[in-house]
């Protein structure tokens, strides 16, 4: 009889975890497939041209007259400001979202705490916050403005000095940015910091032909494990890839990439051309005259200062996971990322 | 005599204890790796308007099911047509797949279908066979069961903009979840394998595996190394191996999720894990000592790549452990040793090593932000016996492939799908 009993609250005990586990199979709360966006692609604009979207396709629903409406964006319907031409305000907050058909100027600290829709260009006073924004045209930020979310403008951007760009910012063409401005993502076709006075221009750079005798080195791909420094003229044929740091200090081109396991740390004031990508697990450091064909990648800092990265209509991307840290006459025709802090460094 | 027999079985329960302890010790370091380590980016977030050519090669052995899905999808990427071309390889098909393919490739000229004929099928061998006329630089490779996002394969393929990956892998997620109780714990599986796993190993500059699927490598490499060995059924292990031993890299993209089809009845999951661990210990038997050997590879990356050979031994040498425990039990020799230290490593084993595998799958979930389906837990008792057998059973083969040098043969999953893709 107690072996029975023993066989019995040893099967209970046995039995008990498993009761969980049965009632999600007989009634299931959590057994869809795991969410995976099929018409996801990637896209800097994304935010402005869905928000867009779902304003036009909400205006062409409703008859919006000037003043205050009510728009239905998502489940609940929203207060939505409408002006027709354009907009010179003083009031020092909005708490709907805003429609301009015409041009909007902002004020010094006004706050807009909704999205804003600008269809023509927009200045936007500093010391402001702005919520999120889609410009049709231009747009000026004043120093000190703040973006929580994003701002996605189809024309020219020019920000002022210490002003927080939040999560995305990205604009069709020149982005000109100030000292002091911190960011995470950024877009233009060319993306430009301050210009150093000193600093020599592009235009003159060599690419590598008039290289007063330097050493021709060629890889094919062959792993080198050791630190590499080279302060000598060279040009290197085919890929880089280095499990150590790298140093350049003289004239340098290669032609092809550079991945490095350590830093890469180019610090001249000669020419420097790299048609290709420099990938590095550690900290990529560019000062001097650099022209970069490709990509730059990662995974801990990245700091540039005379640095031209891409061409017109030629996008490359400039990633770090860390910090990224923008120094004088960067231009960077693309895309610019950081998990981290990104910054656009002040005065020395 | 007698003695000298129970010393070996003690001494083989000592290594039982201590291999098991090896791997629950990974088990956890990976998980404490993901909660609360360094998480390493991979390269998606790269935008450029430059593209390198691609070639999709899609082995298909009667898959008139999920050809057309695939096909759909991969048309609709957001990679420019002019630099990708989709090779669907008809592997021997007995059903529609020829005809569908052929005329997907008159409405888009870039689908370069490859007609297999030859009784010799196999993945292996339709991928060499695609290699063979691929033009792309970088090599893509699906399962036909796969479904694959818009942005996908311009995802994967900026990987390769570090001249030092050779091969990238992005991750595999499971479409038919609420099927039953197994495809439910394969869900959870793979959250542990891919969330925890891959990527713990990704950050930590170890050995992320390429895994046949959702993923790609530079063609040049597998060319000038002789293409797949069509005796080994874990090509992607073996290709893993071989880049890694070239002093390459796997990039792995967590983040660049695809839907796959899961088993859906335990006889067909049977088969499919037989054959993994079949071909993985083909694997482990090329390539132990090239591993140990390696110069391309640092001491942790050799660790971890001879931890991921053995993986398929392990159930192997744990049911030889219960054996020879019951023997030991029985003959009542088991006070192995009269050390505290062996006791208090088989109780850590017993008490904390257990829960690693568990651990690892629940903090999976917890990344992936899934909650109820954790419930499920338990029932991995089940995956663990099963495992334990037909692993073992793939084991036993692969040696018999190794010994009598035998000619291995690919036996396809079934595919369960109804319906159009989404």
């Amino acid at each position: 009889m107690n072996f029975v009993i023993l066989i019995t609250v040893f099967m209970i005990l046995i039995f008990v975890p498993f009761i969980p586990g049965i009632l999600e199979l007989l009634f299931p709360i959590d057994d869809k497939a795991m969410s995976v966006r099929m018409d996801y692609s990637k896209d800097p604009s994304y935010f402005g041209k869905s928000f867009r979207r779902i304003m036009v396709s909400s205006i062409s629903k409703g008859e919006f007259k000037e003043g205050q409406n009510q728009i239905k964006l998502s489940s609940v319907p929203e207060s939505i400001l409408v002006i027709r031409g354009d907009f010179n305000h003083g009031a020092e907050n909005f708490e709907s979202i805003v429609l301009v058909s015409g041009d909007l100027i902002s004020k010094y600290n006004n706050s807009f705490n909704k999205e804003i829709y600008v269809k023509g260009n927009a200045f936007f006073g500093g010391g402001g916050v702005i919520r999120a924004a889609a410009v049709d045209k231009n747009a000026e930020l004043k120093e000190q403005t703040k973006i929580i979310r994003w701002l996605d403008v189809k024309g020219c951007i020019t920000v002022g000095e210490e002003s927080h760009l939040g999560v995305s910012v990205s604009c069709g063409e020149k982005f000109q940015l100030s000292k002091g401005c911190r960011f995470r993502r950024l877009f233009g076709n060319p993306i430009l910091t301050p210009v150093n006075a000193r600093s020599i221009n592009y235009g003159s750079l060599k690419n590598g032909k008039n290289i007063s005798e330097p050493s021709i080195i060629s890889y094919s791909n062959k792993i080198i494990n050791r630190n590499i420094k080279y302060e000598e003229p060279v040009i290197i044929n085919g890929n880089l890839i280095i499990n150590g740091n790298l140093e350049i200090k003289n004239e340098f081109t290669i032609n092809g990439d550079i991945k490095a396991n350590g830093k890469v740390l180019i610090d001249t004031v000669e020419n420097v051309t790299i048609n290709g990508n420099v990938v590095s697990e550690s900290v990529i450091s560019m000062k001097g005259n650099i022209k970069a064909v490709g990509d730059i990648f990662s995974q801990d800092e990245v700091y540039l200062e005379g640095v031209n990265i891409g061409s017109f209509n030629n996008f490359k991307s400039v990633i770090a996971k860390k910090k990224l840290t923008l120094g004088k006459s960067v231009e960077i025709y693309g895309f610019v990322s950081t998990e981290g802090i990104g910054i656009v460094e002040g005065e020395q | 005599m007698v003695i000298l027999i129970i010393a070996i079985l003690k001494i083989y329960m000592l290594f039982v204890i201590f291999v098991m302890m090896v791997y629950a010790v990974r088990h956890n370091f990976f998980t404490f790796n993901r909660l609360f380590g360094n998480q390493k980016m991979c390269y998606q977030d790269i935008i450029d308007s430059e593209f390198i050519m691609v070639s999709i090669i899609i082995p298909m052995h009667n898959e008139e099911k999920t050809a057309p899905h695939i096909l759909d999808l991969l048309v609709k990427s957001d990679y420019p047509a002019s630099k990708m071309e989709i090779i669907p390889i008809n592997d021997n098909s007995t059903d529609k797949t020829r005809h569908i393919i052929d005329d997907y490739a008159l409405r888009y000229s870039f689908i370069k279908p490859v007609h297999r004929d030859s009784k010799n099928n196999g993945k292996m061998q339709a991928l060499n066979d695609g290699l063979a006329v691929a033009a792309g630089e970088i090599i893509l490779v699906f399962d036909a069961d796969y479904l694959p996002g818009k942005g996908l394969v311009r995802d994967l393929i900026v990987a390769f903009k570090d001249p030092k990956v050779g091969g990238v892998m992005g991750r595999v997620m499971i479409i038919n979840t609420s099927k039953n109780l197994l495809t439910r714990l394969l869900d959870l599986e793979r959250t542990g394998g891919y969330q925890v796993d891959q990527q713990a190993r990704y950050n930590l500059g170890l050995i992320p595996q390429y895994g046949g699927t959702v993923g790609g490598f530079r063609k040049e490499l597998v060319i000038s190394s002789g293409g797949f060995n069509e005796n080994i059924l874990a090509e992607d292990t073996e290709l893993t191996f071989r880049l890694f031993i070239k002093g390459y890299d796997i990039a792995y993209a967590n983040r660049l999720e695809c839907y796959e089809e899961a088993p859906e009845e335990w006889r067909i999951r049977a088969n499919q894990i037989k054959r993994w661990s079949r071909g993985h210990n083909r694997v482990m038997f090329k390539y132990l000592f090239p591993v140990i050997k390696a110069k391309n590879l640092n001491f942790y990356q050799k660790l971890d790549g001879i931890l991921l050979l053995f993986v398929y031994l392990i159930p192997f040498i744990f049911i030889l452990g219960i054996l020879d425990s019951l023997i030991l039990f029985f003959m009542g020799e088991m006070n192995l040793v009269n050390y505290v230290i062996i006791y208090l490593l088989i109780g850590g084993y017993v008490v904390f090593g257990s829960f690693a595998p568990f651990y690892q799958i629940g903090t999976g979930a917890l990344l992936d932000r899934v909650s109820y389906r954790i419930r499920l837990l338990p029932f991995f008792l089940f995956i663990f016996i099963f495992n334990l057998f037909f692993i073992s059973q793939g084991f036993i083969e692969s040696i018999v492939d190794v010994i009598v040098n035998r000619k291995v043969s690919w036996h396809k999953t079934i595919r369960y799908r109804k319906g159009a893709a989404k």
